[in-house]
């Protein structure tokens, strides 16, 4: 019964955030005045790539990249509360595990992109992971005041203590809420931080030598991390939501993110990670303080 | 009597390897033995508590060795470790005196271990700094002469700071043993910590004084950095817990500033050096960075001084000699097939050497701190002591560093193992059995120690305990702070349960086939066969703009301004002898002249 629920667990956030994908692909077409794809596209096209007969691949690990980018990610949600709704595996200390199961899937992307032998593939990997200097630790600089203001290193605790509107996280810290919504920008890898996928660029980086089910595996990733990322961001800043409430407030949330998206042009790499060491940084460390003023 | 009896199996062992050094095989397998001899011996005879005080009384000076828990810890894992060096070192052309060295080495490791007095500390100590130090006199690089030179300058540095305060010891306290000081009176014992302190940090390489390390690690062997590192440091981390709890047990209460610089200094050396290493284009020189910026979370630990935080110390110095040894000695095994160190000559290698890629790769994920390996409980620890200790700065540097540790992580897989396979390297095969057979045996700790932790943390704990005041439950797979609570196995059969699944919607749909490696999108350019396309130079070259001037800041820098400094006082003290009798017998008028002015006459 635990694994039925389990797969439709899965199911559910894969498709939800397909449908997000879908989404973000209308709204930017409206704004450059397109008519754009019906909003469940991406489901049609995970369908379409994952039917293809024939795939290329390059070698062992190139195959496998996609196989533990999924996997690193469906373990994450997996550990991430969703809401009010305890998760699945549920430990009260896993801030830094969600921290650190949040790479293995950019790790995975990384070996499979690597054995392409395609130097565009590398650059973009090179420039992610270079990516990740700036907003991991704005970020982490930036969800600390909350953790610490609540004395615990739990998610799901950090959600039961914020209790009812007024006393969300993203109130009682606008500072640091304002860092980690510059941080987000930068995790979804959405412009101006589109640095690693850079399609007119670097040929879409990573996913240049993927195709078919490798591709398709990696769009389900893709899903799946935007319900992660901006649910982290939802749990420790706008406290316990029912599941309905929390997938409103992911929404919200990636909606911002795509509108900023959708105006915004692309940094080089020196200047995105140079701008997260800038105001992020400042309005991170000023979170901090304020929390060590308020005890 | 049992450790004396050890140190001469481990001497005895190297005087011979020397004796036979001509006859190859015969040396080999006499030093297998003493190795594997010395391992045994120690594991079943040598027990916490054996004392022996050795009385000659040279002006009352006690000489003393004891066994403590904390250094059977450390022995075991200097002479495992040793017997993974010498096993892949036999594929190598060595003679009888570098297998003597080596022996000798370890001898003073151990040596170390077992000195309960400062003056026999200092004695062993320094056979160890000397015998290293001929074996890296005695590697295979152009500069090695100037390494060593270095190392052993450096290391002459912090042995005459800590002979210098064991004098200051024995001057105020009357006693050579290792005792505590912290009751002396004044800032003297401050003085005395500070002094007794330096050899360690110099031995971890944190960070003003780790110029030695990156020339040190790249030129000696390819395997004897396996030992160099991962084991030889791990003596700077026995010392540190020597002096902070042993020597001086006050410190949390005398001196708690003391403690947060060397905790901010440990964390500034995690993060530099990260960042130093994701620069190099030299494997062993990117992996002695990366060294240096993994030891220096085990200065945080200890700066952090709580008791979980020094047991992440001493888990992360021992998950550090398990996955450093680890990427040294793959590194070795691609030196012996390929002849090369440089990241931009290689690429591609994983279809030929996938024993050694797979070695590879779980040692980045363990240096990363992924779960479920050994790298990932004591960072987990350590983040969650610091924040106990309510300094969230400390703990966004360390959380800084370790992203680092993605960077040149990845910069050293894919060099190697990934992106373009070198046409010289077409006929290439997998390293021999001495670097596959450590290989594996050093995956085996990696997972089990970092599903099951407790196995170790058991220990460390009970020699914490007595220190510091414990707040951690933990038992063999899960851990309990007073900020959270893990289940180490949990993570990692999540994974292994996703990972089957997501390998299962991968096999279900289509088929695959192989491309050959020129086969990729390059735009409609087309490209010759025999065209560099691997991106293995430069990787990360755009971070020199986004960090900009302070990337090129350095302590040599400093101090070869220091040197001009004092070889221009040098040459004006020098320009007054200047070997001309003239000079000299218009020096001595002058002189008479003075007097006779001073005097006003009167003679």
């Amino acid at each position: 019964m635990s694994i039925l629920y389990f797969f439709l667990y899965l199911l559910l956030v894969t498709v939800i955030g397909l449908l997000y994908m879908g989404v973000a692909r209308k709204v930017t077409a409206h704004i450059q005045n397109r008519y754009g794809p019906p909003i469940y596209q991406p489901i049609l096209d995970v369908l379409k790539l994952f039917g293809k007969r024939h795939t290329v691949t390059h070698g062992v690990m190139h195959s496998l990249g996609p196989v533990i980018a999924y996997t690193g990610i469906a373990s994450t949600l997996l550990f991430l509360p969703l809401g009010n709704h305890t998760p699945l595996l549920h430990f009260k200390g896993d801030l830094f595990v969600v921290l650190y199961l949040l790479v293995v899937g950019p790790l995975g992307m990384a070996l499979g992109a690597g054995e392409s032998s395609n130097p565009n593939a590398t650059i973009a990997m090179a420039r992610a992971l270079s990516l990740m200097l700036g907003y991991e630790i704005i970020f982490f600089m930036a969800t600390l005041p909350v953790f610490y203001h609540y004395h615990t290193a739990s998610i799901y605790k950090v959600i039961q203590a914020q209790g009812v509107f007024p006393h969300w996280g993203a109130i009682i810290f606008p500072i640091s809420f304002l860092a980690a919504l510059f941080a987000l920008q930068g995790m979804m890898g959405e412009k101006p931080f589109e640095i690693a996928i850079a399609p007119h660029e670097i040929a879409s980086g990573p996913m240049v030598e993927y195709g078919g089910k490798y591709l398709g595996l990696l769009q389900l990733w893709h899903a799946v991390g935007i319900i992660v990322e901006t649910g982290l961001l939802v749990d420790i800043f706008f406290g316990p939501q029912n599941i309905i409430w929390f997938f409103i407030g992911t929404f919200i949330v990636f909606y911002v993110v795509i509108l900023v998206n959708a105006v915004m042009p692309r940094f080089r790499i020196e200047q995105a990670v140079r701008f997260y060491w800038g105001i992020p940084l400042l309005l991170a460390i000023l979170g901090i303080l304020q929390v060590y003023i308020w005890r | 009597m049992a450790m004396f009896l050890l140190l001469l199996i481990i001497g005895l062992t190297g005087l011979l390897a020397f004796i036979l050094g001509p006859i190859k095989v015969l040396r080999n397998i006499i030093s297998l033995i003493g190795a594997i001899g010395g391992l045994l011996y120690f594991v079943f005879k040598i027990r916490p508590g054996q004392a022996y005080a050795l009385n000659i009384k040279i002006y009352n000076v006690h000489f003393g060795t004891g066994m403590s828990a904390l250094s059977i810890f450390f022995g075991i894992i200097l002479l495992g470790l040793f017997l993974i060096f010498l096993i892949a070192s036999f594929h190598e052309d060595n003679d009888g005196a570098y297998y003597m060295f080596s022996f000798f080495s370890l001898l003073g490791a151990l040596g170390v271990l077992f000195a309960k007095d400062l003056i026999s500390f200092f004695f062993f100590f320094e056979t160890m700094s000397l015998f290293s130090f001929l074996i890296v006199l005695k590697g295979n690089g152009e500069t090695s002469h100037r390494s060593a030179f270095k190392y052993v300058m450096w290391s002459a540095f912090g042995a005459y700071a800590f002979l210098l305060g064991t004098f200051l010891k024995v001057n105020y306290t009357h006693s050579v043993m290792i005792t505590d000081i912290s009751y002396l009176g004044g800032n003297i014992k401050l003085w005395i910590l500070i002094l007794l302190l330096t050899p360690f940090m110099v031995k971890t390489a944190l960070m003003p004084f780790h110029l030695w390390a990156p020339g040190a690690y790249t030129d000696s062997k390819d395997t004897y950095t396996v030992f160099l590192s991962g084991g030889l440091s791990k003596i700077g981390v026995f010392g540190y817990f020597i002096a902070l709890f042993n020597v001086f047990s006050q410190i949390a209460v005398l001196y708690p500033w003391l403690l947060k610089v060397f905790a901010y200094i440990g964390a500034i050396t995690a993060s530099l050096a990260g960042i130093y290493a994701f620069m190099q284009d030299d494997a062993k020189k990117l992996l002695a960075y990366s060294s240096i910026s993994q030891l220096g979370y085990v200065a945080v630990g200890f700066g952090v001084y709580s008791h979980f935080s020094v047991v992440a110390a001493l888990f992360h110095a021992l998950g550090h000699a398990v996955f450093e040894s680890l990427l040294f000695l793959v590194v070795a095994g691609v030196y012996y097939r390929t002849k090369t160190h440089d990241l931009r000559k290689m690429g591609g290698l994983i279809k030929k050497m996938p024993l050694s890629f797979i070695g590879l790769l779980f040692g980045i994920i363990a240096t990363s701190g992924i779960p479920p390996t050994i790298g990932f409980p004591s960072k987990w620890l350590l983040y969650e002591a610091i924040i106990l200790k309510n300094d969230l700065f400390l703990v966004s540097l360390v959380f800084f560093a370790s992203i680092t540790a993605f960077l040149y992580s990845y910069k050293l897989i894919h060099s190697i193992f990934l992106g373009k396979l070198h046409k010289e390297h077409e006929h290439i095969k997998e390293a021999p059995f001495g670097y596959g057979f450590g290989i594996v045996v050093l995956l085996i700790p990696l997972f089990v120690l970092g599903t099951n932790p407790g196995i170790v943390v058991k220990p460390i704990d009970y020699i914490v305990r007595f220190y510091l005041k414990p707040d951690l439950a933990y038992n063999l797979t899960n851990m309990t702070t007073p900020l959270g609570h893990v289940n180490f196995p949990a993570i990692g059969i999540t994974m292994t349960l996703l990972f089957t699944l997501s390998f299962i919607i991968y096999l279900i749909f289509g088929k695959s086939y192989r491309a050959a490696q020129e086969d990729n999108y390059t735009a409609t350019e087309w490209i010759d066969k025999d065209f560099g396309l691997h991106y293995g130079g430069e990787f990360y070259g755009f971070m020199r703009k986004a960090f900009g001037k302070p990337l090129t800041w350095s302590f040599e820098k400093i101090l070869n301004a220091c040197l001009k400094v004092v070889s221009f006082l040098g040459e004006i003290a020098r320009g007054f002898y200047m070997g001309d009798a003239r000079v000299y017998l218009f020096y001595i008028i002058l002189f008479f002249a003075i007097i006779v002015y001073i005097m006003g006459g009167k003679l």
